[in-house]
């Protein structure tokens, strides 16, 4: 199998508004696939579209090979899931939740348990209820991790999670299941800049882009050009500069197709006075508060 | 899937165990006091447990429903291995484990109880339970599937309830007698089978596809399509029903008989409530009957009639039983318009339902004992004071026929005194409740020597042998209505 998970035009649509739009991405089997976006952008939506929770209203996501329409029982024993804000069965204790989870999946490993219950500490005795959220999030994961899931869904897991917490439970997926493809949403950056192998970007439901981590950190760059003397804006500055911004006799933008030499060229044409050109590497929350201030910037305009 | 169906039966029962307590702890109240209870009458305390006891069953049913909520995207279990049959067989199995199931043994032990072999009843004793998923599981269980929490399902009961509610009184007062003996006739006219088969269609939607919006509106659509039937069933709509369903063997038809002279009218003939309304005209009509075979009575149950004026002007309405008692036809019609034909010829259309029967072997029981009676049941008796509800007499005697197929038409009881004197009820009493037996109370005023001669009088019981229904229809044409004012 290729890829364990894809869409191909997957649109969904809640009455009148768009949750998303014509999202087309596959996601590489045993890739570490992040879903960013600003809140509201349409990943929650995806992966429960991804999930059969929700029925797309065209286009399609093939799951485990599997049409998302169709996806039953087969495919979601072997996909773990853990959402922020999954409702819990609040009445049981730790112990009985894993317990009753074991009976529904054929790969279950009890060893496997044990030792995500002493990694997460979880105190099997005491009600999900009565538990802070990440401890609460630890007893799903336990839950999601024992089977040994092909396929792991994370939507926004660690949002509101301390940095210890969130580095453990990320450090327990990949070991954990080191063969599993692992799809996950967040809003915080730097929560997934550490371990994603793949991001995808997603404003207003649309996929602004997707591509490797790699490639994307190379792909952006932050310029800053230092004019030999004060000038104005030129009205049209190539597509790919975005946020351009002036103070004086410093212009800076960022380059989202950043290549060398032709970056050197575009701005020997659009400022012919140039003194200097420093350019930056930018880290990954730096590219996405640069295409989020794009995108706003843009539908100001429209 | 079937140990995953009792792994997640297992997790619900443990999660409600203390409703299923509370549950099972009121089913024993209600069976004991049905058990031991001597009086057609449930009384006030077996009312409210009875009313707690179904509450409580439809609470049950909601929550087992509400533990795996089929409404929302954020319930845990949706994106678990699942199999629908296996959820749905899991909260059906808990339904019947915790509502069913007791109700049905403590049917049995209460059959036992009272000197009826629990194992020749069977057949209603399921019955019973059918009814019971048709009229409160099966339809909970949907509500419940369609909505999100146990505060939308209260008061879309309670909405429901004052929709239907008028219909469902209708319905309990038409079968009050029993809760088995309209049984064929309400599957017939769709009283429970079209809560059943709406429930059940709403339960699959939801379970196997969770299609919240369209259940919902199927189950408006239920709602709407079960309030047009209710609409559309009247008595005498249940009355020709019972006739298509068992039609008795004769050939009854009716005619204008001879009006007698005024001084020749029965004088046990009952005072009419309407007779002291002003706005409606009272009339009474003498008629012939014939057809009827030899040693068979007939009982008339509800009649309609059509009046249609010279102008064309038509009235139509239905009467109570009485309004066709012995050879008299009972009209009521309004006073304005009464004043309008009343001197001109009319025409009247009538539709009568007969119940014919037979009486059969009559027995004579001591008083206060307790025996079975052939094709009654169980009767008893006990001398009691009851000068409340009885009036003038000193004491009163209490006389209770039982029976799980219950009565379509009661037995005719009666106190024979030693010196040959017969003496007839003065009260002759249904009341509905959750019982597997159907009761029928009859009550006898005593004066002072009657009371004081109790013990050496004895009960006759005859009981009376439905023989089938006829629908009969009378056009009786150029009647002068102001020559049968009542």
């Amino acid at each position: 199998m290729s890829s364990p998970l894809r869409t191909e035009h997957l649109c969904k649509i809640y009455r009148r508004q768009e949750g998303l739009r014509d999202l087309t991405l596959e996601v590489p089997e045993g890739s570490v696939y992040a879903l960013l976006g600003p809140n509201g952008a349409g990943k929650t939506t995806a992966m429960k579209t991804l999930l059969n929770i929700h029925k797309p209203t065209s286009g399609r996501a093939v799951v485990l090979g599997v049409d998302s329409r169709v996806l039953g029982a087969d495919q979601l024993a072997q996909i773990g899931y853990v959402s922020e804000n999954q409702q819990m069965p609040g009445w049981m204790t730790v112990g009985y939740f894993l317990s009753y989870c074991k009976e529904f999946y054929p790969t279950w490993r009890d060893s496997d348990l044990a030792d995500l219950v002493k990694l997460y500490e979880l105190p099997l005795d005491r009600k999900l209820n009565h538990l802070s959220r990440g401890m609460r999030v630890k007893a799903a994961l336990a839950s999601s991790l024992a089977y040994r899931p092909k396929l792991i869904i994370l939507d926004e897991p660690f949002s509101g999670l301390d940095v210890l917490v969130r580095e453990q439970l990320i450090e327990s997926i990949l070991e954990r299941t080191p063969e599993a493809t692992v799809f996950l949403s967040s809003h915080d950056l730097s929560e997934i800049e550490s371990f994603a192998s793949h991001v995808a970007y997603l404003n207003e439901g649309r996929l602004e882009f997707a591509e490797e981590m790699s490639s994307l950190s190379q792909r952006f760059r932050e310029i800053e050009v230092t004019l030999e003397q004060p000038a104005t804006m030129p009205s049209l500055l190539p597509d790919t500069w975005l946020n351009p911004e002036q103070s004086g006799v410093v212009v800076g933008f960022t380059d989202s197709h950043f290549e060398s030499e032709k970056n050197r060229a575009e701005i020997q044409r659009v400022f012919p006075a140039v003194r200097e050109v420093t350019t930056r590497v930018m880290p990954l929350r730096a590219i996405m508060v640069a295409l989020a201030k794009s995108a706003k910037t843009a539908q100001g305009a429209r | 899937m079937m140990h995953l169906m009792l792994h997640i039966f297992k997790k619900d029962a443990r999660r409600l165990r203390w409703a299923i307590a509370l549950a099972l702890l009121l089913q024993v109240a209600v069976a004991y006091v049905d058990a031991t209870r001597n009086s057609a009458y449930p009384g006030m305390q077996e009312g409210w447990v009875t009313i707690l006891l179904l509450v409580t069953w439809a609470s049950l049913i909601a929550l087992a429903v509400h533990e795996d909520s089929l409404v929302g995207d954020r319930q845990f279990w949706i994106s678990r291995p699942y199999r629908w049959p296996m959820l749905l067989g899991a909260k059906l199995l808990f339904a019947t484990a915790f509502v069913h199931a007791p109700s049905f043994l403590a049917d049995a032990v209460i059959l036992g109880a009272r000197g009826f072999h629990p194992w020749e009843w069977i057949p209603h004793l399921l019955a019973k339970q059918l009814m019971l998923a048709a009229a409160l599981t099966l339809p909970v269980m949907a509500m419940a599937a369609v909505l999100q929490n146990f505060a939308q399902l209260a008061l879309t009961v309670v909405l429901i309830g004052a929709v239907i509610g008028n219909r469902v009184a209708f319905v309990a007062d038409v079968f009050m007698s029993s809760w088995l003996a309209g049984l064929r006739v309400i599957l017939l006219d769709g009283f429970l089978v079209a809560p059943f088969v709406l429930s059940v269609a709403i339960i699959l939607l939801q379970f196997a596809r969770r299609q919240t919006w369209r259940s919902r509106i199927l189950g408006i659509v239920s709602v709407v399509v079960v309030v047009l039937l209710f609409s559309f069933v009247s008595p005498i709509f249940i009355s020709r029903a019972q006739a298509a369903l068992d039609p008795g063997d004769s050939r009854i038809s009716i005619e204008l008989g001879a009006m007698p002279a005024p001084g020749d009218l029965p004088d046990t003939f009952e005072p009419h409530p309407y007779r002291e309304d002003n706005r409606w005209a009272e009339l009474k009509l003498p008629l012939h009957i014939a057809g009827i075979p030899a040693g068979v009575r007939t009982y008339f149950m509800t009649t309609e009639f059509e009046l249609t004026a010279p102008d064309g002007r038509r009235y139509k309405d239905q009467i109570e039983p009485h309004g066709l008692g012995g050879h008299w036809l009972l009209l009521r019609v309004r006073r304005a318009l009464f004043d309008k034909i009343k001197n001109t010829n009319v025409e009247l259309k009538v539709t009568a339902v007969a119940l014919l029967f037979r009486r059969g072997e009559t027995t004579t029981l001591p008083l206060e004992s307790n025996r079975p009676v052939p094709l009654v049941g169980r009767c008893y008796s006990e001398v009691v004071e009851d000068k409340d509800r009885l009036g003038d007499g000193f004491g009163a005697l209490r006389a209770v026929c039982e029976s799980p197929a219950g009565f379509p038409l009661p037995p005719d009881i009666f106190l024979r005194q030693s010196g040959g004197t017969a003496i007839g009820p003065i009260l002759t009493e249904y009341a509905p409740s959750l019982s597997p037996i159907s009761r029928v109370q009859n009550s006898f005023s005593l004066r002072q020597e009657q009371f004081d001669s109790a013990a050496a009088s004895k009960l006759s019981i005859t009981p009376n042998i439905a023989r089938g229904w006829q629908v009969v229809k009378v056009d009786l044409r150029n009647l002068h209505l102001s020559d049968y004012v009542y």
